[in-house]
């Protein structure tokens, strides 16, 4: 490839500079904020003018924080594996919509599904008519297959030439084998876009659990930390020598900050698979 | 002014800073059932015929007795004897589940909670709890309800979903078992003041036990040291003067280096005071049998013409009306010394915690704000005492044996301060949480101990009001001299179905024209489309609806 | 994944010979259904957990949509409601703020498919031109982070630089102008709103587009580098068209939710600009219903919004058919 006027390089970098300090400095405001003390002033509105850890202490304190992180990474975890799955077999399924007689119906009826919610109510009496009130399954089960993502993928599952699967089934592979051993290892990116679309919002998901659990050692922490987050003012603070008096907003962006680090220690790794980095050799012929 | 709160924006901070009932928009109720009811209750509107009868709160060395019905009681010390006031534990054993509001983290869990195990074995029962997150109370009602399953206890909010749940009969008409005498079976629970439970009624029956706030909730603090400052009155007569030093709180750079506003947020602090100042009715005014809403009057356009005078002059926060929305922030506002003129409930201010140490740190001075033109008291706006109930499920109390215990265990929880039971669940078994006391006076915390993430919401909504700081009597003076002058709304414990459906509708209409017309972007002659289209959308069919109920009451 | 035809490719599977098979009539040389069925016996073993979910979890509950034609009360049930027919839909379109609020709510989600839409197709496509991989993967690694904010958060955010009395206020002001009024001006409100929504999520938005991307051989560039095709031609002639099918697929599925476009961001920001510029369809519902305990309202408001999205979709989808742009079947 020839190189690239230096110009053009010039105004791609300068571009791309304004877009990361765009997306950064706001985010760097809310991990300053949360180590401001209540006498703190924000200088230009980002940097505190006297720092305490007292924010985190009063959110992390008292281990209801960390009990509801273990219900978080489990249901996320098990959660994904079992969306990813689910999703991915009905996905390739539906490829089959011009020869498998009735699919078409079955995608549509997937996709209407989509547009149309019943509210809370009824969605509720099916969870409890199945005997899942109160459970953790009640955490994953409703929200197990996204239509949305199961359609990006069946679009990304279609790319995939006819002739490649088409060899494996003249040697005697049956759909399943097809699915498991052609079409799997060449949607590695599809496949690892969509686990962290499912991780993402198995771990932001509070809805559900507020609605489906009834018992407070079942919630997931984004539950647990939203109450933080809106009402900004812990119950405790009042009345807890011990941690020191904490400043409301702080504490909102302490919440933050705990409440999304997970997931953003897990994203490099999972960036790899749909970066241009990871070739898969050639497919063609 | 601020008719943007509404009924069901029971925020905790709210509560905590400018009490829930004081700042509610024009068209709320007390709760009552009545009306286009369901076939379940009469048609009966009206106030409660018989009050329940009232008993002072023993008498503890060191409490002081508000000379102004309203006022809490405040007590300065705590004397080593405690009163017993409930002999045997209530409950007869056996599960009781609740269903209760929690604006912070969720109980420890049971097996490590010795607070609950305690609270279990003193009240004999196995007490289960479901505990919800205050914002969304509503879904998690509506499903409950849906379910068939209801918790025995449930806390009701002041919402249209409870009073219609309550209408539908979802839960027990208590009336016959509390009114007159009959609540001397309950000692503890005849503490609760007759105008809350006049409030808190619904269709004139009680279903619960009222959740105990002050009449008047805030306390006002100015930063008297900025006016001397600025040269200015620290304890301004009139509505002229308090402008003024507003405007020069924001202008004058009265905090050194950092930013300084007289007012922070809208609506907030200075809808409070202006409303009071100008002698705005709470919510509606009655006068010879008719009545008329507070947007309505003189009194509104006066002070809603002075605020935006106000704005226009500079004194507000350039983002009053977010500020208005994050709470967190604007708090935060007064920790960091940033704000002239400011209010929480009265008593986070004595109470360690970040208000006291702004305290501290000087400068900050209690203010009561005059009548606008200086000639006489303000006039603020009386809280109904409560802003929701303890009730019982209907199912639960059909069992006459089962509703007394439930009775007598509310009795447990409502035991006066100074008393054995208020001890326990203030602060534990001695030695778990807090040291043993030898001598009279609060105990001191055991380090690494908090009774507030074991306690949770177990015990919140049956306390009474507890003052107990040394500067209690500074505390309750001031409220008295607000109390005293208060005016409490006169629709209240009456009910109007199209309130219901409407007051959020019409409490946005109004967020829309008077945050427009008070920074300006509107003029103040709006105020008449304002009124127009809030009789269109509803308002003239609530007076309506409310006049229907006080003329069938005479 | 990877990509056969360039310029042009419609990306779909074509077995010619199957397109019309499923209306035909049987002929000698057609297998007969029930032969079909079984040749594809493992597709529809395959499909079946996905569709028991979907039938479970969300046409079982939709039953419950009669709300819609009830005055529902929770405690009283479907059985124990009352029947209003059609009261609740002419309660909502005759209602006096409605026009207004489909107005806004359209011009809004137009305004986000115009601005917000293509946004992270151009930054996917840009950052994919960069040279370093290093920079590449650390800058996609930073974009991506505001999704992760709540509302509030964001809006508080926003504030804090932005506002009236924020960083660039102040910034302003010390050098004696006049301090920012973007974030409680009605005017400009629709167009703050969509900033918010390009700022938050399109970084995220580009995630997909790289998924896309990846799959994309590199001897299609080395050719097209090949035939004297400067960067610019080979972003035009092998980059676009390889995100042809995806583009199309998300823009078929953003139109399905047209009437959707925000509910807490709009909400929090209401007061500050007045329900004329802010009130969507979810916020109208949200007052009229959620708080006014009025259950009929919400349902009336989701069907509306449903039958709506199924109409453009269907829509969409021929379009994109007849342009062989790709479309969802």
């Amino acid at each position: 490839m020839e190189r690239p006027h230096p110009l053009v390089t010039g105004l791609k970098a300068v571009v791309i500079v304004a877009i990361v300090v765009i997306m950064v400095c706001p985010l760097l405001t809310v991990v300053l904020t949360s180590f401001a003390s209540p006498e703190a002033v924000l200088w230009f509105g980002v940097w505190p003018s006297s720092w305490t850890l007292s924010a985190y202490k009063s959110v992390l304190g008292g281990g209801i924080v960390t009990r509801a992180m273990t219900v978080s990474v489990a249901v996320t975890v098990i959660g994904t594996v079992a969306s990813t799955a689910v999703t991915a077999m009905l996905a390739y399924g539906l490829t089959r919509t011009r020869h498998a007689p009735g699919l078409r119906g079955v995608l549509w009826l997937v996709l209407v599904s989509m547009l149309f919610s019943a509210g809370i109510i009824p969605n509720f009496l099916v969870v409890k008519s199945l005997g899942l009130v109160d459970s953790y399954a009640a955490l994953i089960l409703p929200t197990l297959v996204s239509a949305f993502n199961m359609v990006v993928m069946r679009s990304f599952f279609m790319e995939i030439p006819a002739e490649v699967l088409d060899a494996a089934r003249i040697d005697g592979a049956n759909e399943v084998r097809v699915f498991w051993s052609v079409v799997l290892p060449l949607s590695r990116p599809v496949m690892a876009v969509i686990a962290l679309f499912y991780g993402v919002s198995y771990w932001n998901a509070f809805f559900n659990a507020l609605i489906y659990l009834n018992t407070p050692t079942k919630w997931p922490v984004q539950l647990v930390l939203n109450q933080f987050v809106l009402q900004g003012s812990p119950l405790d603070q009042m009345e807890n020598p011990d941690i020191g008096a904490t400043a409301p907003q702080a504490v909102q962006m302490a919440v933050v900050v705990i409440a999304t680090l997970p997931i953003l220690l897990i994203y490099p790794f999972v960036q790899r698979h749909f970066t241009k980095g990871m070739m898969l050799g050639a497919v063609k012929g | 002014m601020s008719t943007t709160k509404i009924r069901g924006d029971f925020s905790r901070r709210d509560l905590l800073r400018v009490g829930a009932m004081v700042s509610v928009a024009p068209l709320v109720a007390g709760v009552t059932s009545c009306g286009p009811g369901g076939p379940h209750t009469e048609s009966r509107n009206g106030k409660l015929a018989t009050l329940p009868a009232y008993v002072d709160p023993p008498q503890i060395d060191g409490s002081i007795l508000p000379k102004v019905p309203g006022v809490p009681i405040g007590y300065t010390k705590l004397p080593l004897e405690l009163v017993t006031t409930v002999p045997e534990p209530p409950g007869r054993g056996g599960p009781l589940t609740h269903f209760s509001i929690t604006w912070g983290a969720p109980e420890t869990p049971l097996a490590n909670n010795k607070w609950w195990q305690g609270l279990n074995k003193r009240l004999s029962c196995d007490f289960q709890m479901t505990s919800v997150p205050a914002s969304n109370y509503d879904a998690k009602f509506a499903t409950m309800l849906a379910s068939g399953q209801l918790a025995e206890v449930v806390q009701l909010m002041n919402t249209a979903a409870c009073t219609k749940a309550v209408q539908q009969g979802a839960f027990a008409d208590l009336t016959d078992d509390l009114v007159g005498d009959k609540i001397k079976e309950y000692p503890n629970l005849a503490n609760v003041r007759p105008d809350q439970w006049e409030a808190s009624s619904i269709g004139g029956r009680i279903y619960g036990v009222p959740i105990d706030i002050p009449a008047v909730q805030p306390q006002f603090r100015l930063r008297t040291d900025w006016a001397e400052k600025l040269g200015l009155s620290k304890n301004p007569e009139t509505a002229e003067e308090l402008a003024d030093l507003l405007t020069a709180m924001s202008k004058g750079r009265p905090a050194g280096g950092k930013q300084a506003w007289g007012v922070t947020a809208y609506p907030g602090t200075i809808a409070v005071v202006a409303n009071a100042m100008f002698h705005v009715p709470n919510q509606w005014r009655l006068t010879d049998g008719k009545l008329e809403n507070m947007i309505e009057t003189d009194e509104y356009a006066a002070a809603l013409g002075w605020l935006r005078d106000l704005w226009a002059a500079g004194a507000f926060h350039p983002d009053a009306l977010a500020l208005g929305t994050q709470s967190a922030k604007d708090l935060g506002l007064i920790s960091s010394g940033q704000v002239g003129l400011s209010s929480v409930s009265a008593q986070n201010w004595y109470l360690p915690g970040p208000y006291r140490t702004a305290i501290d740190a000087g400068g900050l001075e209690p203010y009561v704000p005059r009548k606008h033109d200086g000639s006489g008291p303000a006039l603020f706006a009386r809280s109904s005492g409560s802003y929701g109930i303890n009730a019982l499920s209907a199912e639960a109390a059909k069992d006459p044996k089962r509703r007394k215990e439930m009775l007598r265990i509310f009795n447990y929880l409502r035991a006066p301060v100074g008393s054995a039971e208020w001890y326990y669940c203030k602060y534990g078994e001695p030695g778990d949480y807090y040291e043993p006391r030898t001598t009279p006076g609060l105990p001191k915390a055991i380090e690494g101990r908090n009774i507030t993430t074991d306690r949770g919401t177990l015990y919140y909504g049956c306390a009474p009001q507890a003052w107990i700081f040394p500067e209690v009597a500074e505390c309750m003076k001031i409220n008295e001299e607000m109390v005293a002058s208060s005016a409490p709304d006169p629709v209240q414990g009456l009910l109007s179905a199209t309130n219901d459906a409407r007051a959020a509708q019409l409490s946005q209409l109004g967020q829309t024209y008077v945050n427009a017309i008070i920074s300006g972007q509107r003029p103040l002659t709006d105020l008449e489309e304002y009124r127009t289209k809030w009789r269109e959308q509803g308002g003239d069919k609530i007076r309506d609806e409310y006049q229907q109920a006080l003329d069938t009451r005479e | 994944m990877t990509q056969l035809t360039t310029s042009g490719g419609s990306g779909t599977t074509s077995s010619p010979a199957s397109a019309e098979e499923v209306t035909a009539a049987p002929r000698s040389a057609t297998p007969s259904l029930g032969t079909r069925i079984w040749r594809e016996r493992y597709a529809y073993l395959m499909v079946v957990p996905g569709l028991v979910y979907f039938l479970l979890f969300h046409y079982l509950p939709l039953a419950g949509i009669v709300i819609a034609f009830q005055d529902y009360s929770p405690f009283l049930g479907f059985a124990g409601s009352r029947w209003v027919g059609f009261d609740n839909f002419l309660a909502f379109a005759s209602d006096v703020d409605f026009a207004a609020t489909i107005a806004n709510t359209l011009v809004i989600s137009g305004l986000q498919l115009l601005l917000a839409f293509p946004l992270p197709i151009a930054l996917a496509v840009l950052l994919n031109s960069l040279l370093s991989e290093r920079v590449k993967r650390l800058v996609q690694s930073v974009v991506y982070l505001p999704h992760f904010l709540s509302w509030v958060i964001v809006i508080s955010v926003w504030q804090q630089v932005l506002g009236g009395a924020g960083a660039v206020s102040q910034a302003l002001q010390a050098a004696g102008m006049d301090p920012l009024t973007v974030m409680s001006d009605p005017s400009t409100f629709k167009f703050l709103v969509t900033a918010q929504v390009i700022w938050k999520d399109t970084g995220w938005g580009t995630i997909i587009f790289f998924a896309a991307i990846s799959g994309i051989s590199s001897e299609l560039y080395e050719s097209a580098a090949c035939d004297g095709a400067s960067a610019w031609r080979q972003i035009w002639h092998v980059t676009l068209p390889a995100l042809v099918p995806v583009i199309s697929l998300l823009a078929i599925l953003r139109l399905g939710d047209v009437l959707t476009v925000g509910f807490e961001q709009l909400l929090l920001q209401q007061p500050s600009v007045g329900a004329e510029a802010a009130q969507v369809l979810d916020t109208f519902t949200y007052f009229r219903g959620v708080r006014g305990n009025d259950w009929g309202i919400g349902a009336a408001a989701g069907l509306l919004k449903g039958i709506v999205g199924t109409a453009l979709v269907l829509g969409a989808n021929r379009i994109a058919r007849r342009f062989e742009l790709g479309g969802i079947l």
